[in-house]
């Protein structure tokens, strides 16, 4: 690996601006990684080609001062963000072939800002899932090795991303976020993963899993690093009705600045019964390193904590169930082959064929929580306990400006000991369900190493648009603890 | 098994039934483009043309109301006396099938943008009766399936997918097939004036399902109901209604009302029955949920306000006004007004002539004459300032109303000012006593038989002495004149 | 409230997804459990709270679009990729109404 690939997004800025390298010498060290560590399998589709010629505009936007936030950096794309004339899959045999007509918002933003694309990176089928295991496209390995030298998994569901970033494939790759498929992959690699308020991003163009959570957010190396990109792709969209019809602050502002003076809460509910010991010294740690810094620890109780999963667990494969309902082998996608007794025949066969298990399952939780006889008690209910979420974090922010978790109750699964009951796997969500709920904005910062010599990581969660808080929270953390991204798993 | 006349009551050996229906009314909403999208919302373009990427539910294509979607269905509520709701909500109705695209239908299920309202019908009585309304919500069309293109295929074209509909719901309050009938002509009828829809059946802009059910007369039970789908004239709303109404009380006489189920059924009028639609067989379950990828949808009370200024003079006002200001009957109010076009012509020709008479010449002879010509009001062959000309000149006695028919005639070939065809056909009425007086004293001697036979009281026979008065001037004597003179001469 | 086969088969019929025989009972007990973890809501007092269905309503309504008919005229790009098309149609089995 050159050097060039351990540069963070403002070290390249500046020296493509000064000349010492150019965008193609860039993007062609970043294909070459890519390549050479194609055996952990983040890519589902390379792009080099267009990664060169984006490359060949960016130098020429650089060398007419048009520089923009994004320019020459080349970037991993989470395959469920829709790229035109790009083979689009969300990691599912029923997308196996869909090349879409249509560029998704933010893409867009990203290579309007001279964002290059390397390529679309896996995830878990229909970003349903904690450890990217459920590719269609195969397991993804995170470039991290346990002390035993096996493999672990990335996270999921962003886990392509978290391995081409963390493994140096990328300078920063687009994720989403539903109920952590940013934060915990962000995490489980020793990454900066942010998921911004919901609305931020626009979600025109990306593939849906479950509307009313689903957000974009980048996957970086520094906090800097994130807030540039986040900056990026983020923006009022009139083609997503959902989107927030508000100015995107400069984030990068944020990085660097004081923290004196801020109120910082530490939620008791998270500190649930068996909280692993080394995750919970480390919280006590960044609080203190926080409190260092100036800033004023304060406890709080968001007594719903313990409900944002059950809550999420039926809100989020109910709207699963719908959006998925257009998979169907009649206008796009994979179709079973036939011949089939009726329409009725074909969707069977197409469905059962194209999806998944794991996907299989939550489409059905999703149409068994909102069949009738059951949407009350299930669906109806967890929307309104999704109020009470809200109304607990909304209460909380009266007292403190921002709230720090661990991001995940565990470091990441050596693959092959990932639980394999769902419920169990379900469970690993639960600190980062319930700012989703919320629609809150939250982030990773890594931290620390495990006595298993994997990554750790703290999650920061901030009022709604205020990622700038989180922003400059996470910017002091990173300072203090001066995490080094050195996976044991990369070829030299 | 009969039929009552006056009422429509169906006898059967046990009961005397009566019906209870309700109808479902998807009226497609005039825009430009569609509900959610920005593809063009109009009839006959060529396969797939009028599809955006979110019609075809492309992956990642989201929704964005269409505002003039909205103003129009505030606009349509306001004229149903109903109540808009401030605040609506979409939600997804989920079923397969082929011209579904999303697998779900956007639809507003618990909170429709419009409440209870009602139309009120106007029977050919002249009477009035009311019929409430449930709701109505908005929602997208599917596109469409053809099955006769291909021997094992369906063709499937996504141009009607996403054009906005309003669903009126009415409550099962329509008793006989004609005031479904009436239903639907008045419903058309506002639809057409606000603007909100064309309310063409055949096109399929406006289409409606028929709940039906029977009772004993007396009861106020609701029994099973059955759902005829999709039907396509208010003809036929009318047949099916009966026909399935004749089913049920069929079965329920016969002890077989356990095989009344609730389900969709199909209205074949070739061999006038109604069959279980195989597709619909299967119970559903749509699990209406709130549509995540919306918002809820807001019309603030100054738009009503405002849209509810800018409304025309809607049917029943109109009709009101007619009776009041020109002196129309009620059923003849009704039958101008239920179009608006026919409306407007109407007031341009008795705001000319005789406003009776003016009614009357258009509901028979104007009717008759774009029935056979296959035309509209909108186009017909005889301006409204020439036809109200032609009927000032018979109540101005200048021609009679048989001369005038004949210029009716020409004027439909040549739509020219009625008075210069008098002028240069000499069509003129003979109103010169003196005139009509000299060919009566001819024929007063020509034919004394008549003129005793008159005597002896056969009175019939001043028919014979005006019909030769009318021949020998082709018809241009004045009637009231000649009978005058006849009766003074006579006796 | 449980999930048993009769359940199952009715979801996957409505969902249009088929379970093999040999693999029902493995995921119904797998949806049981979930299930089960979902009725612990049932201890939240929600008597006096309204749904929330999508956090960004807590800031605003659903914004309007100009009726522009600006779209469309892609039969093209629609069509591209259709498993299956013809005469610019997308085709499906036969359907029986």
């Amino acid at each position: 690996m050159t050097n060039l690939n351990k540069l963070s997004m403002d070290q390249v800025r500046n020296s493509l601006k000064k000349g010492e390298f150019s965008a193609v010498e860039l993007a062609k060290s970043y294909i070459q990684a890519m390549e050479k560590n194609r055996d952990l399998n983040a890519f589902i589709t390379e792009t080099s080609e267009i990664a060169l010629k984006q490359a060949e505009e960016s130098d020429k936007r650089i060398k007419a001062g048009n520089a923009g936030l994004m320019e020459g950096m080349p970037i991993a794309i989470k395959d469920l963000f829709c790229t035109k004339g790009v083979r689009t899959t969300a990691s599912s045999k029923i997308l196996e072939n869909f090349i879409p007509e249509y560029e998704s918002t933010v893409t867009s933003n990203l290579f309007s800002q001279g964002a290059v694309m390397l390529g679309k990176v896996a995830c878990d089928e229909f970003a349903m899932g904690s450890t990217t295991l459920t590719s269609f496209f195969g397991t993804v390995k995170s470039p991290w090795k346990d002390q035993k030298g096996e493999y672990t998994v990335p996270g999921g569901s962003s886990g392509g991303s978290s391995t081409a970033v963390s493994g140096f494939m990328a300078i920063g790759a687009t994720g989403t976020d539903t109920g952590g498929s940013i934060r915990q992959p962000a995490s489980f690699t020793g990454l900066v993963g942010a998921k911004p308020t919901y609305g931020r991003c626009s979600r025109w163009g990306t593939i849906a899993f479950a509307s009313s959570l689903d957000q974009a957010g980048p996957m970086t190396r520094t906090v800097r690093d994130s807030a540039i990109m986040l900056e990026a792709m983020a923006g009022y969209d009139q083609k997503d009705s959902t989107s927030a019809n508000r100015d995107v602050p400069c984030f990068e502002n944020a990085i660097g600045k004081s923290v004196k003076g801020m109120r910082i809460g530490i939620p008791k509910e998270y500190r649930v019964d068996g909280l692993n010991e080394e995750i919970s010294k480390e919280w006590d740690r960044i609080a203190q390193i926080l409190k260092d810094a100036g800033a004023e620890l304060v406890d709080i109780s968001l007594a719903t904590t313990k409900y944002a999963g059950p809550v999420y667990y039926i809100i989020a494969p109910a709207e699963a169930s719908a959006n998925l309902s257009r998979y169907d082998g009649v206008r796009f996608g994979f179709r079973a082959d036939g011949p089939f007794d009726n329409l009725d025949d074909m969707y069977l066969k197409t469905r059962s064929q194209g999806f998944g298990d794991e996907v299989q399952r939550r489409i059905l939780m999703g149409t068994y929580v909102l069949s009738s006889g059951f949407y009350d008690a299930y669906f109806t209910k967890a929307q309104k306990v999704r109020r009470l979420i809200a109304e607990d974090f909304k209460q909380a922010f009266e007292k403190v400006d921002a709230i720090l978790t661990p991001s995940s109750p565990s470091s990441a699964y050596t693959i092959g000991k990932e639980p394999k009951d769902p419920l169990e796997m379900y469970l690993s969500d639960i600190f980062t369900i319930p700012a989703s709920m919320a629609g809150l904005p939250a982030m990773n910062v890594p931290t620390n190493l495990d006595s298993n010599g994997l990554p750790l990581g703290m999650q920061l969660i901030s009022k709604h648009f205020d990622e700038n808080t989180m922003f400059s929270l996470a910017s002091v953390i990173e300072e203090a603890v001066d995490f080094q991204l050195n996976p044991n798993g990369l070829k030299e | 098994m009969t039929k009552s006349t006056s009422s429509y009551i169906i006898k059967g050996e046990k009961h005397d039934w009566e019906v209870v229906c309700g109808l479902e009314v998807h009226c497609q909403i005039k825009s430009e483009s569609k509900l959610f999208s920005n593809a063009p919302a109009n009839f006959g373009s060529a396969p797939n043309s009028n599809v955006e990427f979110l019609d075809a539910g492309m992956p990642g294509m989201l929704p964005v109301i269409n505002e003039e979607c909205v103003r129009q269905a505030v606009r349509t509520a306001l004229s149903l006396n109903a109540q808009v709701n401030n605040v609506s909500e979409f939600s997804r109705k989920n079923y397969f099938y082929a011209d579904l695209s999303l697998g779900y239908q956007i639809s507003q299920a618990d909170k429709p943008i419009m409440g209870p309202g009602v139309v009120v019908l106007d029977m050919p009585d002249g009477t009035t009766r009311n019929i409430g309304l449930e709701r109505m919500h908005m929602e997208i069309d599917a596109g469409k399936s053809m099955h006769d293109q291909h021997p094992d295929s369906s063709f499937i074209d996504f141009n009607r997918a996403g054009v906005g509909l309003m669903e009126i719901v009415s409550d099962p309050d329509i008793r006989t097939p004609e005031e479904a009938g009436a239903f639907l002509r008045k419903l058309r009828a506002i639809v057409r004036y606000v603007g909100s829809c064309d309310g063409n059946m055949d096109e399929g802009s406006m289409r409606c399902d028929a709940n039906v059910s029977v009772r004993p007369v007396g009861s106020t039970e609701l029994r099973t109901r059955c759902e005829i789908k999709n039907v396509n004239s208010v003809r036929y709303v009318m047949q099916a209604i009966e026909i399935e109404a004749l089913r049920h009380v069929e079965l329920y006489e016969a002890g077989r009302g356990d095989e009344i189920i609730q389900s969709s059924r199909l209205f074949d009028p070739n061999k006038g029955e109604t069959r279980s639609m195989r597709s619909k067989e299967n119970a559903h379950d749509y699990r209406y949920f709130p549509e995540p990828d919306l918002l809820p949808l807001v019309v603030s009370d100054e738009l009503i306000a405002e849209l509810k200024a800018k409304l025309p003079e809607l049917p029943d006002a109109k009709k009101e006004r007619f009776i009041q200001e020109f002196k129309l009957s009620p059923y003849d109010s009704a039958v101008l007004i239920d179009d608006r076009n026919t409306a407007e012509y109407y007031e341009i020709v008795a705001k000319i002539a005789d406003p009776k008479l003016s009614a009357n010449w258009i509901t028979t002879n104007l009717f008759a004459l774009l029935k056979e010509e296959n035309k509209t009001i909108a186009n017909s062959p005889i301006s409204a300032s020439n036809l109200g000309k032609l009927i000032k000149l018979i109540t101005d006695d200048v021609i009679s109303g048989k001369i005038a028919k004949q210029v009716f005639e020409i004027m439909a070939t040549d739509d020219k000012d009625p008075e210069k065809i008098v002028e240069e056909k000499g069509l003129k009425q003979i109103t010169d006593t003196s005139a009509i007086e000299k060919i009566i004293d001819e024929l007063i001697e020509s034919s004394p038989e008549n003129v005793q036979a008159f005597k002896e009281g056969k009175t019939k026979v001043v028919g014979w002495f005006v019909g030769q008065v009318m021949k020998q001037t082709q018809g241009k004597a004045n009637p009231g004149v000649v009978n005058k003179i006849l009766k003074d001469k006579l006796s | 409230m449980g999930v048993d086969t009769k359940t199952l088969d009715r979801i996957c019929e409505l969902s249009r997804i088929e379970i093999k025989e040999e693999n029902k009972q493995d995921v119904i007990s797998k949806l049981d459990n979930v299930i089960h973890w979902m009725d612990s809501l049932n201890e939240v007092d929600t008597s006096k709270v309204e749904p929330l269905v999508n956090v960004s309503s807590l800031f605003g309504s659903a914004p309007w679009r100009e009726d522009k008919a600006t779209g469309g005229n892609k039969v093209e790009q629609v069509l591209k990729n259709a498993p299956s098309q013809m005469e610019e149609h997308f085709l499906v089995p036969k359907v029986v109404e």
